[in-house]
Parts: structure tokens; C-alpha cells; sequence
């Protein structure tokens, strides 16, 4: 690439575009304030030389020629240091009086080049920029009346002077401003790419400084760093479960293994090799299970608001499934009892609640002794359609209240029985894209699961 | 029966394809999803096993194909994904039945002959019949041998469910689907519990059992006594 850095940023590049835009509206100030200045002065000649044309003439035309050249040189020596200039010329083009060398005998106005006269030496002058106006007599003499200009050459010269040397500074005080702003603001941009190396490199930690003052490239940075706290928190999760499942999978394969050896090393009869290979055909099962519920979570995590949500007759789910585990509950020694509140019904997806409720009941069913009361309520609260699964079992202690909606999270005493650790994950889940909260409470004994759905405030049924 | 089996694994197609062979069906396998489309779209057959994810071609387009060129044979899809999204839209395609991988033989066996066995035409019943036992679907009366029987609405729908299936075995899975409506595995023992109950109610008093269990295949209600 070209040049150093600096001069391929943004900031640079804005720098010398605004010394441009700089230069362009000077030139154009300067040359009204050269036009302006130079007309006045011009102006100012002019009228002072038609005021003493006209006075010259019509004086000479009252009192005759031998007055005017006398006036004229009256005039022509009072002038400080040839600021003025007069002259009588006779039509043959001698000089009969003044303080100009002859000029052509022309009639009009206008600048030129003009010869001084100096009457006490008696040698022409030096020569200067002058406004003249020449005017022919009726007797054949030329009248003519100057003004210097020397000084407005003068004031010119020095404005366009001034004007070089402004449009210089501010030149390179803008391409000096643009180059450090623009050095500044790479400055800031390698910290970001620098930081991102590191990143990339692997520490995960490292965040983007941020200066505090609030500008674009602090919003910038705190965004990225918002970005990298998800990423990190995504990859801390994925990290989690795959070390979960390799945990929890392992454990069940080890089992599995060990049945399946067990049968090379062991001779045994056809039945036993079948109940055998029936027994790893279960295992099997399981880990399968856990997968699909794994999978089940992920979907239902990444799947969001994405799903469709229908209006789901809470109530009548709700009725369903205490018909349908009523017996189970029997079967397993345990009561249950359903209390719900008619019409309750909610944005959702009907397949997924009866999976949430579901695995609530079920999970009340497995882990309490024979003789417990399962009770489900439903009812309707200001603003929340809340359903409730109690039981009167060993209930969960306090500390572990929060852990039990993590993936594969297992309470201690229930490491022992059939499960993935995963159905409350999975309650979790679905209950967030509902919007539904889940909270695991005291029922004084036992446990209480409390669901709340947001209602919007108005109903009409 | 003669059955269309497009899959693009080999060991999951001969494990299909054998499988059915041995119950007596003619198996066709189509190993690309082209092939298997140009099979299902060119020659009529009474069941085709569709697998969802075949290379180049998503399963749902063949499907669609098929239905938009008139071919009313019943379709079981084959799924890795078990996702909500995935069955519903099979089914919106056009899909008879669906089954995640990986699944037990006997799971697709029951589906496929439950599937071959559905008259063309549902018909409007009023009432079903098998042996001694009679149910009235419209007073929902169940009567075996003409004495009465008393059941929870659950027990109803599993009696009937099973009664459409007479003589044929269906699977826990199956139960779940149809008469709960649950498309996730229970970790309790609802279907035994409820099967367990209605056969307490209908076979009990009686000499005959009519609900018998399959072992490692699931249920089934005798049409012959």
C-alpha cells in the first residue's frame, strides 16, 4: 500500500477535503474583497478626475487658454508627490503646462501607462499606472487629468500577499488536523482489531477498552463487548452440556459394555442371550431418550418465537392429563387430585404444554413414596392464567431450588433412579417461549411447581 | 403388499426393505431421492416409506409430488428429527404416518400394515364390532356378550382405537399418538396402566380374552375370539 496509515483513513481523507473546501471559499472571499477594494479606488479616481475635468474646462471656456495653463500648473505643482497629474497639450503635441509628459491626442478615459513631468528639474519623471481622462479643447489643445494608482498596485500586491500566506497556514492546519485526528482514530481502531486477535487467539475474556466519552467508536466498543459477554455465555453453556453429556452418556455405555462383554465371556444359553441383547436393546433405548430430549431442548430453545402459537384450551389439558395420570397415580400408590378453573385458555402450543405438564406430574409421581397427594390447580389470577403441581414428597431443599431447571442437573438422592436429568430443562424451555415463568417452591411438605401465563388484561369469554 | 422404500442409506434400506420382504410385501428400494421420485410418480404401489433427508432432495418435495400428481398410496415418512415443525409439516404434505429414527422393526411393521389394512374410503361408522364385543360410537354404549360395560372417556378412545385395529398389533407408540396425543416418550407407565384397566373391565367376567399383549411389539384386540 501507500503512504503511512493515517493517510488512508477516513478522518485524513475528510482533513483534506475540508483544506479544499477551505481554499475554494477563500479565493472566493479574497477576490471580493480584491474586486471591491480595487472598484472603490478606481471609482474614487474617476470621480475626482471628471470633478476636475469639468471644473478645468468650463473655467478655461469662461477665462481663455493662457488662464487654463495656468491653472494647470498651479494645480500640477501643488500635487503631492505625483498623486495627480494635469496637462495642456498644444495640437501639434508639445506640453504647454502641466505635469505629464505629451500624450496621444485622444479623447477618453480610462487606465494607462503615463509619464511624469517634473517642472523644477525640468526632466521627465517616472513612469506609473494612472487614471487619465483626456479631453480636446475647441481651440485644438488636449486637456488631460490623472490619478495615480501606484497605491492600489501597492494594496494588491499586499493582498495577494496575505492571501498566499493564509491559504498556505490553513492548508496545512488542515491536513496536519486531519492527519492526527485521522492517527487518533486509527489509533482507537487498532485497539479493537488488536483485541480482537486476541480473542480470536482464544482468550474469550478480553474485552474492548472503552474510553468513557461516549463517541461512536466507545458505542461501537461497547456493543462488541455486549456481543462477545453472549458468545461467551453461549460457548460457557455448550461447553457445559458437552461435558454433561459425555458425563451422563458415558456412564450408561460403560453399563452397556460391560452386559455385552459379560455374554462373550460367559457361555450361555439362547434365552439368556436374548433377555441379554432385550437388556442392551433398553439401554439402548435410553440413551437414545436422552439424545431426543437433548434435541428436543435445542429445538424448542433456538426455535423461540418462531413457533406458532394457537389458542390452547388450558383448562380441558389440563383436565386430560389428570384424567389420564389419575390411574397411573393409583397404580403407583399415590392420589391425585385436579382443581381447575373452567375457560382458562392461553397463547401456545397445545403438543408442547402437554409435554410441560406432563413431565411436571410425572416427574411428582416418580419421586415421591407411596401415598402421596398429587394435587394439579389451575386457576385465574389478575393478569396470569397460574397452574400448580403439588405433591406432599420429600420436596426439594431450599440451596437446590434454582439448579433443578438445569441441563442434567440431578438432586443427590435421585441419582439412583431411572431419568436424564433433563425433564425440567425441558419445562424450562417450553415455559420460556410461553413467556410462562417456573418457579419451584415449599408446598410444607413436599414440593410446589408454580406456572404463570401472562393474560393480556382484557378477555372477552 | 407392494411397498416403494426410498432411502439413500443402504444399511438402513436393507434393514427396511428386508424386514418387510420377510413379512411377504414386495420391496422396491430407491436408493436417490430422483430415482425414488421417478418410481413413486411412474408405478402404482400400495405403501411407500419415504426418508426425509436424501441427498439433493429434501423427502417433503417428493411427497408434494406425489400428492399434487394424484398418487393417493399412503406414505410413512422417516425422520432423524423429531421436531414438532418436522411432523406437522409432514403431515401438512400429505404424510400418513411418521416415524423418528432410529425405530424398532416391529414399530414400522405395525405402521406399514395398519396403513395397508385402511380402506380406501373412510367410512361413516356408527358402531364397531369385534366378537362378542360391540360399541355404539354415537351413545358411546359398550356392550360385551350384551351386558354393559362402564368406561372412563380415555378407556373409551383405547378401546376404539384398538377395535379400528382389530387384529392387528399396535404399538405403545401408536397408543400414545392416537388416543393421547402425546408425541413424546412418557417416562410413567400410561399406556399399561390404562390398557390394564380397560382389559380388567372387558375381559374380566369373560371366558375369552379379547386384548392380549405382543410381546416386544405392543397390543392388539383379537378379531377371531
Amino acid at each position: 500500500m501507500t503512504g503511512p496509515r493515517f493517510v488512508r483513513t477516513e478522518a485524513f481523507r475528510l482533513g483534506v477535503l475540508f483544506a479544499l473546501i477551505f481554499l475554494v471559499a477563500g479565493t472566493l472571499l479574497f477576490a471580493l474583497v480584491f474586486w471591491r477594494v480595487s472598484g472603490f479606488t478606481l471609482d474614487q479616481a474617476r470621480a475626482v478626475v471628471d470633478s476636475d475635468v469639468e471644473v478645468l474646462l468650463a473655467e478655461g471656456d469662461k477665462s481663455g487658454a493662457a488662464w487654463l495653463a495656468q491653472a494647470v500648473d498651479e494645480r500640477a505643482s501643488k500635487a503631492e508627490s505625483n498623486s495627480s497629474f494635469y496637462l495642456l497639450q498644444a495640437p501639434n503635441g508639445a506640453r504647454r503646462a502641466g505635469n505629464l509628459q505629451p500624450l496621444p491626442a485622444v479623447d477618453g478615459a480610462g487606465q494607462m501607462r503615463v509619464r511624469s513631468y517634473d517642472e523644477a528639474r525640468r526632466a521627465p519623471g517616472p513612469e506609473t499606472q494612472a487614471w487619465v481622462r483626456s479631453v480636446t479643447r475647441p481651440d485644438g489643445t488636449l486637456l488631460a487629468v490623472g490619478r495615480d494608482l501606484g497605491d492600489l498596485d501597492e494594496l494588491n500586491r499586499r493582498l495577494w500577499r496575505a492571501f498566499v500566506a493564509a491559504a498556505l497556514g490553513a492548508a496545512v492546519l488542515a491536513i496536519a488536523g486531519g492527519a492526527l485526528v485521522g492517527m487518533g482514530f486509527v489509533a482507537r481502531l487498532e485497539t479493537i482489531a488488536r483485541t480482537s486477535e486476541t480473542i480470536m487467539a482464544g482468550d474469550l475474556g478480553q474485552r474492548i477498552p472503552v474510553r468513557g466519552a461516549n463517541d461512536e467508536i466507545d458505542r461501537l466498543s461497547a456493543t462488541l463487548n455486549r456481543m462477545l459477554d453472549r458468545i461467551q455465555t453461549l460457548m460457557e453453556t455448550t461447553r457445559q452440556v458437552s461435558n454433561d453429556i459425555a458425563h451422563d452418556l458415558r456412564t450408561p455405555l460403560a453399563r452397556l459394555r460391560q452386559k455385552l462383554e459379560g455374554v462373550t465371556l460367559r457361555p450361555a444359553d439362547a434365552d439368556a442371550l436374548r433377555a441379554t441383547v432385550a437388556d442392551a436393546i433398553s439401554d439402548v433405548d435410553d440413551i437414545l431418550d436422552t439424545f431426543s430430549a437433548l434435541l428436543r431442548i435445542a429445538e424448542i430453545e433456538v426455535a423461540g418465537q418462531r413457533a406458532g402459537l394457537r389458542p390452547v384450551d388450558l383448562s380441558r389439558l389440563f383436565l386430560d392429563l389428570a384424567e389420564t395420570y389419575e390411574a397411573v397415580a393409583e397404580d403407583a400408590g399415590d392420589r391425585l387430585t385436579a382443581e381447575v378453573a373452567p375457560g382458562v385458555t392461553v397463547e401456545g402450543d397445545e403438543s408442547l404444554l402437554t409435554q410441560l405438564l406432563a413431565n411436571l406430574v410425572e416427574n411428582a409421581i416418580r419421586h415421591c413414596p407411596p401415598g402421596a397427594r398429587i394435587a394439579m390447580t389451575l386457576r385465574r389470577e389478575p393478569g396470569a392464567a397460574v397452574g400448580e403441581v403439588r405433591d406432599d414428597g420429600p420436596g426439594i431443599p431450599q440451596a437446590e431450588r434454582a439448579n433443578v431447571f438445569k441441563r442434567f442437573y440431578r438432586l443427590e438422592r435421585s441419582r439412583t433412579t431411572a431419568g436424564s436429568g433433563l425433564g425440567l430443562s425441558l419445562v424450562a424451555a417450553i415455559a420460556q417461549i410461553h413467556g410462562a415463568s417456573v418457579t419451584v417452591g415449599d408446598a410444607a411438605p413436599g414440593t410446589l411447581v408454580t406456572l404463570r401465563f401472562p393474560l393480556p388484561p382484557e378477555r372477552g369469554s | 403388499m407392494k411397498i416403494l422404500v426410498i432411502e439413500d442409506d443402504a444399511q438402513m434400506a436393507d434393514y427396511v426393505a428386508g424386514g418387510l420382504r420377510d413379512l411377504g410385501h414386495s420391496v422396491t428400494v430407491a436408493a436417490d431421492g430422483h430415482r425414488g421420485r421417478a418410481l413413486a410418480l411412474g408405478e402404482p404401489h400400495d405403501l411407500v416409506v419415504l426418508d426425509r433427508m436424501l441427498p439433493g432432495v429434501d423427502g417433503l418435495d417428493i411427497l408434494r409430488a406425489m400428492r399434487a400428481a394424484g398418487v393417493k398410496a399412503p406414505v410413512i415418512f422417516l425422520t432423524t428429527k423429531g421436531g414438532i415443525q418436522d411432523r406437522v409439516e409432514g403431515l401438512d404434505a400429505g404424510a400418513d404416518d411418521y416415524l423418528v429414527k432410529p425405530f424398532a422393526f416391529s414399530e414400522l411393521a405395525a405402521r406399514v400394515h395398519a396403513l395397508g389394512r385402511r380402506p380406501p374410503l373412510p367410512q361413516v361408522e356408527t358402531r364397531l364390532t369385534v366378537a362378542d364385543l360391540d360399541v355404539d360410537l354415537i351413545s358411546r354404549e359398550v356392550k360385551r356378550a350384551g351386558k354393559p360395560i362402564e368406561l372412563q372417556p380415555r378407556e373409551f378412545k383405547l378401546l376404539t382405537y384398538l377395535m379400528r385395529n382389530a387384529g392387528q398389533v399396535v404399538t405403545r407408540t401408536m397408543l400414545l399418538e392416537h388416543v393421547w396425543d402425546f408425541h413424546f416418550d412418557p417416562k410413567t407407565s400410561i399406556v399399561e396402566t390404562h390398557l390394564s384397566r380397560l382389559r380388567g373391565k372387558i375381559d374380566r367376567d369373560f371366558p375369552v380374552e379379547l386384548i392380549v399383549t405382543v410381546r416386544g411389539a405392543g397390543y392388539m384386540i383379537r378379531d377371531r375370539a
